[in-house]
C-alpha cells in the first residue's frame, strides 16, 4: 500500500520540513533543512484537485464531470484552493524577505 | 490506482442529499431543464388543485383562473427570485457567477411546491379547505361567534394538515433557495445571509407587483 506523504507533525501540528534525500542509484545522501515546496504543503485532496485541473485542461466543465459534481461546486473548490495558494505564497514571500541578510 | 489524482469519496449520493442540497450535483442547464419541468408540473397540477403560487414565496388556495395564469404565476415567481439573487451574487461574490446556474438552481428549488400542489389535488382536501376558509371569512363579520361553527371535524383535520404542510413546504423552499444562492454565488456565512434576505424580500415584492398588473389586465378583459 502506498503511504501518503506526511506534511504536518503528528505531535504538534506544525508544518514538517525535509532534512535529507537519498539517491537510490548511487546511494548519495544530501542532508540539510529543506522547506517543502508550496505544492507539497497542500493536503492530498488539494493536490489531486490541482492535478485533475491540469488533466482536464483547466476546463471546469470537464473537471465537474470527473468529480461528478455540479459546475459551481467545483468552481468554488478551485477558487478556495486559489485563495489558499495565494495566502501561502504571500507567507513564503514574507518569510524569505525576513531571512535575507 | 494513481493516488495522486484519486478523486475524493463523493458525498453519499443519498436521498437526503438530493432533497436538501441537490445543487452539489446539479446546476446549469441540467438544473434548468429539471426546474422548468418542476414549474410546468406544479402549474398543471395547480390548475385542478386550485393552488396559486402568487409570489416568490406566496401561495394560496381557492380562486379559479384561466389556465395560463397558473403558468404565468410559476414563471414570475421563479424569474423574480433568479433576478434578485443574480444581482446580489454579482455584487457580493468574488467568483464568476453564471446566470444559467442561478436560473437553473432557483427553478429546481421550487420542487416543494409540486408536493403541496399534489396534496391539494384530491377533491376532499380541496373542498375541506375551501369550506373551512369560507366559514372563517364569514366569521370575520361576526366577531363574537365560534369561527369554526358548522365545520366538520374531518374538514378541520384536513385544514390543519394543509396548514402544517404549507409551513413545512415553505421552510423547505426557503432552505433550497438559500443553498442554491450560496452554491451558485460561492457565498457563505454572514455574507450569504446578508445577500439572501434582502434579495428574497425584493423578489417577493417584485413578483407580487408583476402579478398584480397581470391580474388587473386579466380582470379588465
Amino acid at each position: 500500500m502506498r503511504e501518503s506523504f506526511p506534511i504536518i507533525c503528528p505531535s504538534c501540528g506544525e508544518a514538517l520540513s525535509a532534512t535529507g534525500f537519498i539517491c537510490k542509484a548511487c546511494n548519495t545522501s544530501v542532508e540539510g533543512e529543506f522547506e517543502l515546496p508550496l505544492l507539497m504543503r497542500l493536503a492530498p485532496e488539494e493536490r489531486a484537485l490541482l492535478l485533475n485541473l491540469l488533466l482536464s485542461r483547466a476546463n471546469l466543465k470537464t473537471l465537474a464531470r470527473m468529480y461528478r459534481m455540479s459546475y459551481p461546486t467545483v468552481r468554488n473548490r478551485v477558487d478556495a484552493l486559489r485563495a489558499k495558494v495565494e495566502a501561502m505564497q504571500e507567507q513564503s514571500d514574507a518569510a524569505s524577505v525576513e531571512h535575507k541578510p | 490506482m494513481n493516488t495522486e489524482t484519486a478523486l475524493p469519496e463523493s458525498k453519499t449520493r443519498s436521498v437526503v442529499m438530493w432533497l436538501f442540497d441537490p445543487f452539489h450535483y446539479a446546476a446549469g442547464g441540467t438544473a434548468l431543464l429539471a426546474g422548468l419541468g418542476v414549474i410546468v408540473t406544479s402549474a398543471l397540477i395547480a390548475i385542478t388543485a386550485q393552488v396559486h403560487f402568487d409570489g416568490t414565496l406566496d401561495f394560496h388556495t381557492g380562486a379559479d383562473a384561466p389556465w395560463w395564469v397558473y403558468f404565468a404565476e410559476g414563471l414570475v415567481a421563479w424569474l423574480s427570485a433568479a433576478l434578485f439573487f443574480l444581482l446580489a451574487g454579482k455584487l457580493l461574490s468574488k467568483s464568476r457567477v453564471r446566470t444559467i446556474d442561478v436560473l437553473g438552481t432557483q427553478a429546481l428549488a421550487r420542487f416543494p411546491y409540486v408536493l403541496f400542489a399534489l396534496w391539494h389535488f384530491p377533491r376532499p382536501v380541496r373542498e375541506a379547505n375551501l369550506g373551512v376558509v369560507e366559514t372563517l371569512m364569514k366569521s370575520v363579520s361576526n366577531p363574537g361567534a365560534n369561527p369554526f361553527a358548522g365545520v366538520l371535524a374531518g374538514d378541520l383535520i384536513l385544514f390543519g394538515i394543509t396548514a402544517i404542510l404549507a409551513i413545512l413546504m415553505l421552510v423547505w423552499l426557503i432552505a433550497l433557495m438559500y443553498r442554491a444562492f450560496a452554491v451558485t454565488c460561492n457565498l457563505s456565512g454572514l455574507r450569504a445571509v446578508a445577500g439572501f434576505i434582502p434579495a428574497l424580500i425584493l423578489a417577493e415584492i417584485f413578483s407580487k407587483a408583476i402579478l398584480f398588473v397581470l391580474y388587473s389586465a386579466t380582470s379588465a378583459t
